[in-house]
């Protein structure tokens, strides 16, 4: 069970990282754009764009080990979720309905803070790979000397340690 | 290696995005507010708290990091390898300095204190495909 609070903040107007590593533990990063929530299987499925994927995907189909940040942009907020791959299949149409809804709530959400939209609309978002993994743990990503600690994934309080 | 044209991505004007990974094998992700030009071959990151990232690369040394140029919003990919840190001297003093005028910015004055400057060498740069536009300038 995944927390409300964490529901909305992944699907708001959030931007969306995605760490891996490979066999020799060397790191990888890539953006997401675009996912969703199923609270009550405790999993996310984010949309990858193929055109900076492939590394991370590499990644993923030989160990599963997936780091998910997400962040607001306007407010700094962020939370890291951590576990392991589920699946991994090419998007399909309502992925990129997904996509271009999710964009389109970035654009609303940045533009009167002084963004243009040409900063959202040059990403390549598609096609992309949807990435569905468990989530194991959560943490507090925002900047300051908090961001580390460990949240409860159902009620979303902080349980301690990292 | 790092071209003169990746400079504006090092300004600190939008933060950057490092992936570390701890000896156990579990990726990081997260935010930094800005990574420094030492020279064509070195980078430097800010060391203020003892945190996730800090214990992964005291572990293991490698750390994936992406940057953007505030004016195109061109991404760059670096590959770096922690060498050293230095805790004074120019480096150090630079960053220290910009830290407190990117936090005042932020509103976030006061929440960071330098520790060290981590500096790291760059063993491979390219540009990101991620954009199919770049801002004008």
């Amino acid at each position: 069970m995944i927390a409300q609070k964490f529901v909305d903040f992944v699907q708001g107007p959030t931007m969306h990282h995605v760490g891996s590593r490979n066999v020799k533990l060397r790191p990888a990063y890539s953006w997401a754009f675009g996912a969703t929530v199923n609270a009550d299987e405790g999993t996310i499925t984010f949309y990858l764009p193929n055109v900076e994927g492939a590394e991370t995907l590499g990644n993923f189909e030989d160990n599963g080990m997936v780091a998910f940040t997400v962040g607001d942009p306007a407010t700094n907020e962020t939370y890291q979720f951590k576990g392991p791959s589920l699946s991994i299949r090419p998007s399909e149409d309502k992925d990129t309905a997904i996509q271009d809804i999710h964009r389109s709530k970035l654009i609303s959400h940045l533009g009167p803070l002084g963004y243009p939209d040409a900063i959202l609309t040059g990403f390549t978002i598609y096609p992309s790979t949807a990435v569905t993994f468990k989530v194991e743990d959560v943490f507090v990503q925002t900047p300051g000397p908090g961001a580390g600690a460990k949240l409860d994934l159902e009620s979303s309080e902080p349980v301690g340690g990292t | 290696m790092l071209p003169d044209e990746i400079k504006p991505a090092m300004e600190g004007v939008v933060p950057s995005s490092i992936v570390t990974c701890s000896l156990a094998g579990s990726p990081n992700v997260t935010s930094i507010s800005q990574i420094y030009y030492v020279d064509e071959n070195h980078v430097a990151l800010s060391h203020q708290f003892f945190n996730k990232t800090h214990r992964n690369i005291r572990e293991n040394p490698y750390v994936f990091a992406c940057l953007r140029d505030p004016a195109t919003w061109q991404e760059w990919m670096l590959e770096l390898q922690y060498d050293h840190s230095e805790t004074e001297g120019p480096v150090f003093e630079e960053m220290d300095l910009k830290i407190e005028a990117i936090a005042s910015m932020t509103g976030m004055e006061g929440v960071f204190k330098l520790l060290a400057a981590d500096i790291y060498k760059v063993t491979s740069v390219r540009k990101s495909n991620s954009r199919s536009a770049l801002l004008e300038p």
